[in-house]
């Protein structure tokens, strides 16, 4: 048995150090050298990686931006959700007769208005098709039509995805309908709504006005498929370019006024139409509550 | 920023983590020797001994953008080998390290030196080879405690940090290791 040491410091022992330095000779392979070194001027080479202290000095303020960046996403969902629902609640402007031809809303659901441009691309549900007897435009144009909440919301989604295929479809339907034009009679004329929906803002209204207006309904219908005649919609009262024209460069306040002259007036679909131009133009500007 | 050969090795570390490659070709050369003999005698096993080796320098090199001088570079060096040779024995099951086997097995006899070799360097040759089989007859614990002491040049104190335990338990199981190597040359003396 090997005797109690003791308790005191071992130290080092001279003699047995000696005599392991005289047998420890061993060394690493000279490839394994190599791989070692070749490592490390690798990670030099790949520059200095000081992600772990960047992450620490900047978590505060990182934590920080995330969450004023959350504050004000959310204020401005909220912002436009309301600036929604003072479009959307505005009163009827005329009380239809029992009789009367409107648009059904319980046949054609509206979409939500936070429904995302690509659905709103995407073929509806197969509906019945629309009378094939021509509808007088303007009554329809007063009437409040259900279906175009959210309309002016899916347009300017529609807007900013603003995909070349949608402009492809757009410039079709306008040849497809240039040529139905000749032998057909006025129709449903909002049956390619869903495609001109999708175009980029940048692509000439005028021009999408004339393709839809004109359109023979039959003949756009096979262009469109059965989703777009479904969804058919009443023709605007007014070019939506001239509804603004006037009010280039006016502040905010203007277009506020005019916004409330157009609901005085009953105007709906206008008023929607300048609601959503001034949202796009004004993001930070709230419409106001007496709206609603 | 040049490479200093005397620097110290904290410089060095330092000098690498700032980008100086030359700097880790100097800290390398000066202790991989050293490290690599105390992954030998711990796992005695040369082809698994270079797979550890490496894989310590690459822990080092992974580890160099945080490094900072809170202690001895060769403290800091072997701790990451002793991490790497318990990892080892860990996922191994490997019943080499035994926390609390302190005095280990008695040390097989002595071999007795050869008296037909006149040669001083053959006598040494001998003694070496002597110390070495005593050495392979340690417990792991203080095995390894001696080898940190002669090939890092560590103190107690730094063979405690580098191998987390207590500076009592440190210097009970050297005093343990450096009794039991002396009483096996006692035939040398």
């Amino acid at each position: 048995m090997i005797p109690d040491p003791g308790a005191g410091d071992p130290g080092r022992d001279a003699r047995l150090a000696a005599a392991y330095r005289a047998g420890a000779r061993q060394q690493p392979p000279e490839r394994v050298d190599d791989a070692i070194r070749a490592a490390a001027r690798r990670a030099v080479a790949a520059g200095p990686r000081r992600s772990a202290d960047r992450l620490r000095r900047w978590s505060i303020p990182l934590s920080l931006a995330a969450v004023v960046v959350l504050s004000v996403t959310l204020v401005t969902m909220m912002r436009e959700e309301g600036a929604d629902r003072w479009v959307n609640d505005a009163p009827s402007p005329r009380v239809q007769p029992p009789g009367a031809v409107v648009d059904a809303p319980a046949q054609i659901p509206a979409p939500a208005p936070a429904q995302s441009a690509a659905q709103s691309m995407a073929p509806a549900p197969a509906t019945p098709a629309a009378p094939a007897e021509p509808r007088p435009s303007a009554p329809r144009a007063e009437t409040p039509a259900p279906e175009l909440r959210g309309q002016e919301h899916r347009e300017q989604l529609a807007a900013d995805v603003g995909s070349r295929k949608a402009t492809a479809e757009a410039a079709a339907l306008a040849d497809a309908a240039a040529g139905a034009r000749q032998d057909s009679a006025p129709r449903d004329a909002a049956a390619s709504r869903p495609l001109l929906r999708s175009a980029p803002a940048s692509a000439p209204a005028t021009l999408a006005e004339t393709a839809t207006a004109g359109a023979d309904k039959p003949a756009v219908a096979e262009s469109l498929g059965p989703g777009a005649v479904s969804s058919a919609k009443a023709p605007p009262a007014k070019a939506p370019g001239t509804l603004w024209q006037d009010l280039e460069g006016e502040p905010v306040a203007k277009w506020l006024d005019r916004l409330r002259e157009l609901r005085k007036a009953g105007r709906t679909a206008d008023m929607e139409r300048l609601a959503a131009e001034f949202r796009r133009r004004f993001p930070d500007a709230a419409l106001p509550d007496d709206g609603r | 920023m040049p490479t200093d050969a005397d620097a110290s090795d904290e410089t060095l570390m330092l000098g690498y983590r700032d980008g100086d490659a030359g700097a880790f070709d100097v800290l390398y050369a000066r202790h991989k020797g050293g490290v690599y003999r105390y992954l030998l005698r711990q796992c005695r096993d040369a082809a698994l001994t270079d797979e550890l080796f490496q894989d310590v320098w690459m822990n080092l090199i992974r580890a160099r953008d945080t490094y900072t001088v809170q202690a001895k570079f060769t403290t800091y060096l072997y701790r990451i080998a002793h991490n790497r040779l318990m990892d080892h024995f860990r996922r191994h099951d490997s019943t080499a390290v035994s926390l609390d086997d302190d005095t280990g097995p008695d040390i097989a006899e002595p071999a007795a030196p050869r008296s037909d070799e006149p040669e001083a360097s053959a006598d040494a040759r001998q003694q070496a080879a002597q110390l070495l089989h005593l050495l392979d007859a340690l417990p792991a614990e203080q095995r390894e405690a001696f080898v940190l002491q002669q090939e890092g040049g560590l103190s107690i104190e730094e063979i405690a940090t580098a191998t987390g335990v207590a500076r009592e338990t440190t210097k009970s199981r050297l005093r343990y290791a450096l009794a039991k190597l002396r009483l096996g040359m006692q035939a040398w003396q």
